[in-house]
């Protein structure tokens, strides 16, 4: 399991935004899987630098993980917080889907 | 109601997530599937794969087939296995005059022939009996169609519809017409010819006729009957020639045998008296072989005729004809059971006409051999190639 | 007393009418002018006594021999002999449709025609 941790600089404008908790199921390098990946990084340098804790968890190695989180579909992004917990299944390929579930719909691009 | 059932709110979130599953599924965005209790690991990507694969090779070939089916400039219908018209190409609208939604759902012989039922020896119905091609040319007004037809089974050879195919030969048989024409015409203009040489003939021999009557000299008339004679053996050939179906080769046995009755009945032989036996073989031959072949005859015969048989005397000349085995050679035998030729005679020396004509003409226009034998008679044996002349009509 | 037998030539080649009736006639018959049209012969048969007509197919004029042939035969019943190039099929059904006496095939030599006409009526002449 890798945590790719990062904390709200201080001055920042994103002072209002909350802290997010997302932990990704993946697959190795399988092509959906690679291509959660991508979108979550670009999605995390778009509008949550400095402030999301992302977890990405390679079911290859850590497959009690899946079971545990009760993870049906390889890649599952979950969204632990904010609350309510929401879970996406997919590779993330429709990007207004995600924005919706971390709540970041209509915000401007962080700069 | 039991204490463990499961809390609406969290129903709705596994709904939601299974439903989401199944979404990300159908997307082909899933990797994995994992099993609940047990481990299950599904891979998915290539099956993902293989359906894109599929899916793209299948709207190829739909588009490959779509256009060839549209492009192909006879009209091609699909029928069912109720014999309607499930697709038609663009050509039926060229060729048959309807467009698609008109020709859809209709049976082939309400589009083609206006009826209500199959016409008689219709080959959609022979199809799907034979389960094999079958085809009828028609005529609809000016035009010919040919409709051909081709069964499509099921895995257990049950007909389940059929291709049909309507194709406009007008345009062959046009072309098929103006040539049966004028290989008539032409065939018309040989036989005319054929007609009019031996015509020709008849009026020469006539004169030749008219000029012997008017000659008192023996030796003359003699020699006017023999080119008479010469000449009928030639008009012969073309007379065979005009009744042949080919107008190029002549029966040859027939030849010899209407030669040889013509002969005797000119020499007013008593039939009693000198019998014709014939063995010969149906041998088809040009003219470039019949005519010199008549000739020769027509001395051998005639001699045979006019001297071996002197005071009454009865006999039988027999004529025989064979092709060698070889396939190469004709052989040809006049014999007769007469008197022979005088003593001294020399064949290859002889100084008469009609014997130097015979040598000329099967040595040099046959290219052949003749012998001369004697053996209780004459008999001559000749044999010629008939290979070195090719079919000029 | 005997009269001669009357013979209607019908021969487009002047040679060959000249020899048939040269031939004919030293055979004892009576040959009328040879004619070369089958008009020219259906008119003699109409004003001459013809006991037989002697005819070629092919002729010059509108008509044929046979068609000539069924005239005459329609107008006097004359005995036919037909003489001709022609082997075909048709011609010759429509030829035999008129039961001739003979149908002789050219070349047609004197020798081919004396028989035939003897065998109708004798050696030149007929019993009246």
């Amino acid at each position: 399991m890798e945590a790719n941790i990062q904390r709200p600089e201080t001055g920042s404008s994103a002072g209002k935004t909350p802290f997010y908790r997302l932990r990704l199921f993946v697959a190795g390098s399988e092509p959906n899987s690679d291509k959660a990946k991508a979108v979550l990084a670009n999605l995390r340098d778009k509008y949550l630098r400095g402030c999301c804790e992302i977890n990405v968890v390679d079911v290859f190695e850590n497959y009690q993980a899946a079971i545990d989180y009760q993870i049906v579909a390889i890649p599952t992004l979950i969204v632990e917080s904010p609350p309510p917990q929401k879970v996406i299944v997919g590779s993330l390929s429709n990007e207004d889907t995600v924005l919706d579930a971390l709540g970041l719909a209509g915000r401007e691009v962080q700069l | 109601m039991s204490d463990d059932r499961i809390p609406y709110q969290e129903l709705q979130e596994q709904l939601q997530r299974a439903e989401a599953t199944l979404s990300a599924l159908r997307r082909g965005e899933v990797d994995l599937v994992i099993g609940e209790t047990q481990p299950l690991v599904v891979r998915f990507k290539d099956l993902v794969e293989e359906k894109d694969r599929l899916l793209q090779e299948t709207d190829r070939l739909a588009k490959e087939w779509q256009t060839t089916f549209n492009s192909v400039g006879d009209a091609i219908w699909i029928l069912d296995a109720e014999q309607r018209v499930l697709h038609s190409n663009k050509a039926t609208e060229h060729i048959l005059h309807c467009s698609a939604q008109e020709v859809a759902g209709k049976h082939c012989w309400e589009v083609i022939h206006g009826t209500t039922k199959p016409i008689p020896n219709c080959p959609l119905l022979r199809t799907k009996k034979s389960l094999q091609r079958e085809s009828l040319e028609l005529q609809l007004g000016e035009r010919w169609l040919k409709v051909t037809v081709d069964p499509i089974v099921d895995a257990d050879n049950q007909f389940t519809g059929a291709v049909h195919i309507v194709s406009d030969i007008t345009g062959r048989k046009q072309t098929e017409a103006a040539l049966q024409n004028s290989l008539q015409e032409k065939t018309q203009l040989i036989r005319e010819l054929y007609h009019r040489t031996k015509n020709n003939m008849q009026v020469i021999m006539s004169m030749l006729m008219l000029q012997a009557e008017f000659t008192e000299d023996e030796q003359t008339r003699d020699m006017l009957q023999g080119t008479n004679s010469r000449i009928h053996a030639m008009a012969l050939v073309h007379e065979k020639l005009y009744q042949s179906q080919n107008l190029s080769r002549i029966n040859l046995n027939e030849y010899i045998q209407d030669l040889a009755q013509l002969l005797a009945q000119t020499y007013r032989v008593t039939p009693n008296k000198i019998t014709l036996a014939f063995d010969l073989e149906p041998i088809p031959v040009l003219i470039d072989i019949a005519v010199p072949c008549g000739l020769v005859l027509n001395e051998l015969i005639s001699n045979a005729l006019k001297h071996a048989f002197p005071h009454k005397q009865s006999g039988e000349i027999s004529i025989r004809l064979r092709r060698a085995p070889d396939n190469e050679l004709i052989i040809l035998t006049i014999a007769d059971n007469g008197i022979g030729m005088p003593r001294n005679f020399n064949y290859g020396r002889s100084e008469t006409f009609g014997l130097q004509t015979i040598v000329a003409i099967v040595e040099h226009q046959l290219q052949g051999k003749i012998v001369f034998e004697e053996k209780n008679g004459l008999t001559c044996r000749m044999q010629f190639k008939d290979s070195h002349y090719e079919a000029r009509v | 007393m005997p009269k001669k037998v009357n013979i209607l030539l019908v021969e487009d080649e002047a040679i060959i009418a000249l020899l048939l009736k040269r031939n004919l006639e030293r055979a004892g018959y009576n040959v009328y002018k040879p004619l070369a049209t089958g008009e020219a012969a259906v008119e003699a048969v109409k004003t001459n006594d013809v006991d037989v007509a002697l005819m070629d197919i092919r002729l010059a004029g509108e008509i044929d021999g046979v068609e000539a042939a069924e005239k005459i035969v329609s107008l006097c019943n004359t005995p036919i002999i037909f003489m001709t190039g022609y082997v075909d099929n048709d011609v010759r059904e429509r030829a035999q449709a008129l039961n001739p006496v003979a149908y002789l095939v050219k070349p047609v030599t004197p020798n081919d025609i004396t028989p035939v006409i003897a065998g109708l009526f004798g050696e030149g002449e007929k019993e009246i």
